[in-house]
């Protein structure tokens, strides 16, 4: 039996649940904490933060959307069974400890004592069965159903014990069930709101919803009995500054203008506006790994039929020699040292770099950059420039391809410079950029396009099934070999068995060409001198309970 | 005239099926699934969750059946659920519908005051230096885009002298900005054509018949002049208004301004069509309505103009 303890991750020692309840309490106090969190709190010190963003929150029902931006929103509202410590291993947040069955197919949570809703519901175990029954109940349709969809039922053994049973093994379970996603709603506040839950959220985390003023601002304002269970918390109670405000601001223009004049203070950045924040001394520039992204080229297939193996690359791509002088013909590191303004690694493997099955070996197996490779590899096949126009043919017809990706800015410059790189290797690159809408609807026909630029991004291994699961690109490989891992890895409970299926099958794909890794981007934020104790937690989110904003 | 009213409104019913009509089908001929936009830089649900989203969003539904569906619904009072938040459109609507009536009435103040202004006075001093750099203004105003001039306006007033917010609805200090970049246009547009009218109209006979009462200058123009001039520039502010509240979607995203622009295009971004439709069903009528109540000031001012 696999038994995973969170007190464990949390005191570094074994405590007992007593001496647990204590300490919550003390936290709860400010008794224990940094001096300067004392001194903090009876000073007064509190601010706002304000943070700009492009677009607004949708709902606040964690049920009800997946969407990036309400996403960021309530996650500090809701809370999830477990989640992540700095070294990104599993740690409990409203669970204390949980146990893993031997046929990895009942997950047993033993709940937090003590813990209240923001409503003052009492938290505990009809609870949790309550939020997974609605997440897996069709009528809530919930969007993100389909990660725990493995999720039979719910069964509450006493008070603040609770068993999840699953209908087949599914290794990705607990780290899906560790996104706010599927964070505890309050029943009472489901109940009594009914389809106004979503403008009226109330879960167990540090901020509660104070006002929404749709398209313009979400206020948050600090829970009074906030108990912090993360181990990366100095402050364990209530958060310090007096709101956190998501100010909407779509154009990148007038949340500079707002920084500028210090509407907002904590921002994001692209990297093309980087420059201009490098040498003020009136912020600090914090660099972050987006830990679960993958940014890559993918090639046009043909759909395979449902439970049938192997795959189709279109031509001229069902050739590898071609595929491989396209891994070989792109300079990752000079797009990301030039477009990029070095915000991004290298990662040669498809696997994020900051999910723990990545694996550093994996540059061994990786194509590097070599120009002179490329081009032997497409006159191994026939391929060469006879006419010397640059481009190279074969039975008298030009290598000329379509790459395709979504309007953006950032993305425009970065596809640029992949024309040109390909183009000095004899491959003749036309870029196409759509409307991310029209994009998605037009992938799964491959008629008019050979490469796609596409960034995705997930917290999981998983990710390495789930993009080959979809209906264009890299979604249509389905070798069998491939499968067959992925399919294991993702029913495997034993961790270092699954990160070894893992590397297993990063090298198959390698090995096919299947498609060509470029990089796991990261992100830049820049916080106004007069924020103090901006710090950042597992996979460099921002925490935000220990800011606090001088006027 | 009260029948009169009725009637337009009356008559503005099959003008809004119109539109319930042509924008769920052309929103339908757009490429893009609502579904898998949701999860746009994330993994893809497989293809049995998406058919399964589909169901239970209505989407599986022939098209037509999806109409007959929402205009069932529409007929009580029903504008459906937005896609994308699970939530009632109209409420998410009236939101913000506020917003955008106050920016764009704020726009067409603006455009008013400083267009009728401008206009007079360059008449009054028609071929003066006065007239020649007011109309040199005004053709300014017409040809600077307004994502440009918004964003002059808010360096110079917001970040420079810090007169102003750059973002947000709380405040009047906060529509100032997006007022005049809004307005600014439509003012230039309202001067010239005040300036040509008035002209005009002091070129008529009445207007010697006027003098020669021996009547102060002043009163010649604002009473029998101005009166008479205004009559097709009533006309154009309201078809102005139908501008100012288009126009406000670009001016809303610039300085943030939550109206229901910004609600529309991030809503067309995603096909989140139920939402969509209803803000689309929400302005026009908005706009039906206000060519009604243009129609009638239009009477006030001509006497020779009755409804009946």
């Amino acid at each position: 039996m696999t038994t995973f303890d969170a007190t464990n991750a949390l005191a570094g020692k074994r405590i007992d649940r007593r001496t647990l309840g204590k300490w919550g309490a003390a936290a709860g106090l400010g008794i224990g904490m940094a001096p300067t969190w004392i001194a903090s709190a009876q000073d007064g010190i509190g601010g706002d933060i304000s943070i700009p963003r492009s677009g607004d929150v949708d709902t606040f029902d964690p049920h009800h959307t997946v969407a990036g931006l309400s996403f960021q929103a309530f996650r500090h509202i809701y809370e999830p069974l477990v989640s992540y410590n700095m070294d990104l291993e599993y740690e409990g947040i409203l669970a204390e400890s949980w146990e893993i069955s031997e046929d990895g197919l009942t997950y047993t949570f033993k709940l937090r004592q003590g813990v209240k809703f923001q409503d003052g519901t009492d938290f505990n175990a009809a609870a949790v069965k309550f939020t997974f029954d609605r997440v897996i109940d069709p009528v809530t349709a919930a969007p993100s159903a389909g990660w725990v969809s493995a999720l039979k039922e719910t069964n509450v053994i006493d008070d603040y014990t609770v068993e999840m049973v699953l209908s087949e093994n599914f290794a990705p379970f607990l780290s899906n069930i560790a996104v706010e996603y599927f964070g505890i709603v309050s029943p009472t506040a489901v109940e009594t709101y009914g389809e106004d839950f979503g403008r009226n959220p109330v879960g167990t985390g540090a901020w509660q919803l104070k006002e929404w003023a749709a398209g313009e601002r979400v206020t948050l304002e600090g829970y009074a009995d906030y108990q912090n269970f993360h181990s990366y918390a100095d402050n364990k109670g209530k958060p310090l500054a007096d709101s956190l405000n998501f100010l909407n601001m779509p154009e990148s223009e007038t949340a500079m203008a707002a920084f500028e004049t210090g509407q907002v203070n904590i921002m994001g950045l692209d990297p093309n506006d980087v420059r201009q924040f490098e040498d003020q001394t009136e912020h600090t520039v914090y660099k972050q790994t987006d830990v679960g992204s993958i940014a890559f080229v993918e090639f046009a297939t043909e759909p395979i039929p449902e439970g049938e193996s192997g795959v189709v690359f279109k031509a001229p791509f069902d050739d590898i020699n071609l595929r491989q002088a396209v891994a070989y013909g792109i300079n990752a590191d000079e797009i990301i040292a030039t477009v990029l303004e070095g915000l991004a690694q290298r990662n040669y493997g498809p696997m994020p770099m900051g999910l723990f099955a990545y694996d550093p070996a994996i540059e061994e197996y990786g194509y590097h950059f070599d120009a002179e490779k490329a081009k032997s590899l497409l006159a191994e096949s026939g391929w060469e420039d006879s006419d010397g126009d640059g481009v190279v043919e074969k039975d008298g017809e030009k290598l000329e391809v379509v790459l395709w990706t979504w309007t953006d800015s950032t993305l425009e410059r970065v596809i640029q410079v992949i024309q040109y790189q390909l183009g000095q290797v004899g491959i003749g690159v036309k870029l196409e950029q759509q409307e991310a809408g029209a994009l998605f609807a037009n992938l799964p026909d491959p008629t008019p396009y050979n490469l796609v630029f596409m960034i995705w991004g997930w917290s999981e291994p998983d990710i390495l099934y789930m993009m080959t699961d979809t209906n264009w690109g890299v979604g249509n490989y389905r070798d069998a070999d491939y499968r067959g891992i992925v399919t294991e890895a993702r029913q495997t409970t034993d961790f270092d068995e699954r990160k070894a299926l893992y590397f297993q099958a990063q090298q198959k794909m390698l090995a096919d060409a299947a498609m060509v890794p470029l990089w796991t981007s990261e992100s830049v934020s820049v916080v106004r001198k007069n924020v103090h104790g901006y710090k950042q937690g597992p996979g460099g989110s921002d925490v935000f309970t220990e800011i606090w904003v001088e006027d | 005239m009260l029948r009169y009213v009725a009637y337009r409104l009356l008559a503005a019913i099959p003008v809004l099926i119109g539109v319930s009509f042509v924008v769920f089908f052309m929103l339908r001929l757009v490429p893009g699934d609502p579904i898998r936009l949701m999860f746009v830089n994330q993994p893809q649900p497989s293809a049995e969750r998406v058919e399964e989203m589909r169901h239970q969003l209505g989407l599986d539904l022939p098209v037509w059946r999806q109409y007959l569906r929402y205009m069932g619904n529409l007929l009580q009072g029903d504008l459906g659920y937005s896609y994308r938040s699970r939530l009632p459109v109209g409420p998410e609507i009236i939101k913000r519908l506020p917003n955008t009536i106050k920016l764009a009435s704020a726009g067409l103040a603006i455009a008013v005051v400083i267009g009728l202004f401008a206009g007079i006075i360059s008449a009054a001093f028609r071929g003066r230096w006065l007239d020649r750099g007011l109309m040199l203004f005004t053709v300014l105003g017409i040809s600077v885009p307004g994502f440009w001039l918004g964003m002059m306006i808010m360096l110079i007033f917001g970040v420079q002298l810090r007169w102003f917010p750059v973002s947000g609805a709380d405040t009047w200090q906060q529509l100032v900005m997006p007022a005049f970049t809004l307005g600014i246009g439509a003012a230039a547009v309202l001067a010239r054509l005040t300036r040509a009218n008035l002209l005009e109209a002091m070129s008529q006979e009445y207007i010697r018949t006027a003098r020669a009462k021996g009547l102060s200058n002043s009163s010649v123009i604002w009473r029998h002049g101005l009166r008479n001039a205004l009559i097709p520039i009533v006309t154009i502010i309201g078809l102005m208004i139908g501008g100012l509240l288009s126009g406000a979607f670009i001016i809303e995203s610039l300085f943030a301004y939550p109206g229901v622009g910004e609600l529309a295009v991030k809503s067309i971004q995603a096909r989140d069509f139920p939402m969509v439709q209803g803000v689309v069903l929400f302005v026009a009528t908005c706009y039906v309505l206000v060519n009604i109540v243009t129609d009638v000031i239009y009477g006030f001012l001509d006497p020779r103009i009755k409804y009946s």
